[in-house]
């Protein structure tokens, strides 16, 4: 055997001993898996004219505002509520006539469907906040919750079971605990294609005393620019609270309180990557 | 009698000494190995033989905000546009070798790509199963997060060889030349072919790319040689330059694919367009590679993910190597183990992908995949410096 051949078989002994260790070494870390996080695919980087370009304060914070949506889209259920037919609630009215022997009462005129966002809590549970005289009804034109999992009418809430995400954790919001106040957030609205949002300056908040929710909500102070069932979260992408009535007003009700009211209606504590 | 430890970068110029010789080499202790790596005797004193990823990476990595924050995000946000730009010239050189080889060296072209294209099939395969098989969370598509990841890879500089050392050596530092031809065709087409937008607005971005750069060729072709003075003609070369860059950038394509047809107008048109580029380009070619390669350094972010994925990456770049070069060492005439030792740093180019590729990938991908590119290329050059003169010293 001459000194090309000799050399040509060397040549291709170290190829495959690369390749073949390269393979082993990988086919064994590939037995490993990576501890899921809830990250997403996301638009691609501002191309770098867009970074020397001048921008307003108004731009940064519509880009804020953006950004926090598409980090908190895998939280967010859009539930539909409207007001149950007339004969629904005669008949339950009738149940509280039977119960506690109360009056005819005139007909309430008929609440027109909402859309509300709903915050999921656990994998496949999501809170709703669901407005006195009306009910969670079958999402049409867009994939909402399969079914209703409990209600709570004093509080004014329900939980949804919704498709569970694929990563068990994935896609539960982390909490903003203690938030002072004085602050800029993102109101996150419900629209038919999924969730939508827009910034709002959230003033004084005041602590109230409210048996209902432990911890206690936080009053917000002059006009409120949210409206009740929204979800406010920071611009980081941690959620704040939801927006619920509270004594003729708007409270903030945080995330530990929301999470102490799933674990009292049944729907189990948390598991890890979530409020 | 010549030290087993020194490869051709370090030899002295001249050949051994003669009082060397005389005085018989001192045995090597682990310190004076070390301190081989780190410096070369030549004939005006010590200098360094570093490759410069090594050096500026890491000085990159120091002024960066994770930990002197002396180049902080803001400053690095401002220096994208320069980067694009550094990324125009570096596609113009390749350019120019390409033009200037292609018709004198198809055969070694033909080997180059196909180098390349056996190390992008390697590693990009190699990170799709990984990412797959292990969940890795990648913020991006993983066919297109995958042959980012093999682009990059199959850069290589030969910087570990002096091309005037020995033929091996001068077909390896053309093959590397030749080899970063490919996967600047491929990131132009494949990315656009794996974005989510119609096939018709990929060949439109396409189309783009290839006029832009068209016109910056016949721009500079127009204006150099009319020039009436260096500093006029200098002025003419920054501003196509800058035109490349800005309409890459305005356009969200690569400037590497503007810079590259630019560079082979200069290099195919009539006149001596390509020569006055070099020439003008060699004074800021070097202070632009450092602009990359600090710039890659400081936007590094440690991440675990990007720790993952170097798996796939140094195993399957240093197969796809040894694959690539077992392939076209037949083509290019040369020994595949030379060949597959040369080829192993991949240099500035690889940093010049990734930065290209954070450019076009969603901000996280983005980074992950320069964080990973920016360790693996210092790994690789320094197991160029380390380890292949070993590899390559064989009884022949």
């Amino acid at each position: 055997m001459n000194s090309t051949d000799e050399r040509s078989g060397r040549e291709t002994r170290l190829l495959v001993l690369v390749i073949v260790v390269s393979l082993a070494v990988l086919l064994l870390l590939a037995r490993f898996k990576f501890p899921p996080v809830g990250l997403t695919a996301g638009p691609p980087s501002p191309g770098p004219l867009d970074k020397l370009a001048a921008r307003a304060t108004y731009d940064d914070l519509a880009a804020a505002i953006a950004a926090v949506v598409q980090r908190v889209e895998p939280s967010i259920v859009i539930v539909q509520v409207d007001s149950p037919p007339p004969e629904e609630k005669e008949k339950e009215r009738g149940k509280e006539r039977g119960k506690e022997k109360i009056g005819p009462v005139p007909p309430a005129p008929a609440l027109s469907p909402r859309l509300l966002p709903a915050i999921r809590l656990r994998p496949d549970i999501a809170l709703v906040h669901v407005p006195a005289g009306m009910r969670v009804s079958p999402a049409q034109g867009f994939s909402g919750p399969t079914a209703v999992f409990a209600t709570d009418p004093k509080r004014e809430i329900a939980l949804v079971r919704v498709a569970p995400l694929p990563d068990s954790a994935a896609g539960l919001p982390s909490a903003f605990e203690r938030f002072p106040g004085f602050s800029y957030v993102a109101v996150i609205e419900a629209a038919m294609g999924g969730p939508s949002a827009r910034p709002a300056f959230i003033g004084r908040l005041d602590t109230s005393v409210d048996d209902r929710w432990q911890p206690s909500p936080l009053l917000i102070g002059g006009a409120s620019e949210a409206s009740a069932g929204s979800l406010l979260f920071a611009v980081d992408g941690r959620l704040i609270g939801m927006v619920l009535p509270q004594f003729g007003t708007l409270a903030v009700v945080p995330p530990a309180a929301l999470n102490a009211v799933v674990v009292e209606l049944g729907g189990g504590g948390t598991n890890g990557g979530g409020v | 009698m010549t030290s087993p430890l020194r490869d051709i970068r370090r030899r002295e110029l001249g050949g051994p000494d003669p009082l060397d010789r005389r005085l018989g080499i001192l045995p090597q202790t682990p310190l004076t190995w070390l301190r081989t790596l780190f410096f070369t005797r030549s004939a005006l004193g010590l200098a360094p033989s570093l490759t410069p990823a090594v050096i500026f990476l890491p000085v990159g990595v120091l002024l960066g905000p994770h930990a002197l924050n002396v180049l902080s995000p803001t400053v690095l946000g401002r220096l994208d546009l320069a980067v694009t730009i550094a990324l125009a010239v570096l596609g113009v050189l390749v350019g120019i070798a390409l033009g200037r080889e292609i018709r004198s060296a198809t055969r070694l072209f033909i080997a180059a790509s196909l180098e390349s294209l056996v190390t992008i099939a390697f590693v990009t395969g190699a990170t799709i199963y990984f990412a797959r098989v292990t969940g890795l969370p990648l913020g991006a598509p993983i066919a297109a997060f995958g042959l980012a990841l093999g682009l990059c890879a199959s850069a290589s500089s030969a910087t570990s060889a002096d091309p005037d050392s020995e033929p091996s050596a001068e077909v390896a530092t053309r093959v590397a030349d030749l080899d970063d031809v490919v996967p600047i065709v491929v990131a132009t087409i494949g990315f656009g072919l794996l974005a989510p937008v119609p096939i018709e607005d990929t060949l439109t971005l396409a189309l783009a790319t290839v006029l832009s750069g068209l016109a910056v060729g016949a721009i500079g072709w127009l204006l150099f040689e009319r020039a009436e003075s260096g500093a006029e003609r200098a002025v003419f070369l920054l501003g196509a330059l800058a035109l490349a860059g800005g309409a890459a950038a305005m356009l969200r394509a690569s400037p590497l694919a503007v810079g590259l047809i630019a560079g082979l107008c200069w290099t195919i048109a009539p006149g001596r367009a390509d020569r006055i580029v070099q020439d003008d380009l060699g004074k800021v070619q070097h202070p632009l590679v450092v602009l990359l390669l600090v710039t890659a350094g400081a936007l590094w972010a440690p991440s675990v993910v990007s720790l993952w994925l170097l798996a796939p990456y140094l195993l399957f770049r240093l197969a796809g190597k040894v694959a690539g070069a077992w392939v076209s060492a037949r083509i290019a005439d040369v020994s595949a183990a030379d060949l597959a030792a040369f080829l192993v740093p991949p240099g500035v180019l690889a940093v010049a992908f990734a930065l290209n590729f954070r450019q076009l990938l969603p901000p996280d991908a983005g980074d992950t995949l320069l964080s990973a590119v920016v360790i693996g290329t210092a790994a690789f050059d320094l197991f160029a410096l380390a380890v292949v003169p070993h590899w390559r010293r064989r009884p022949t």
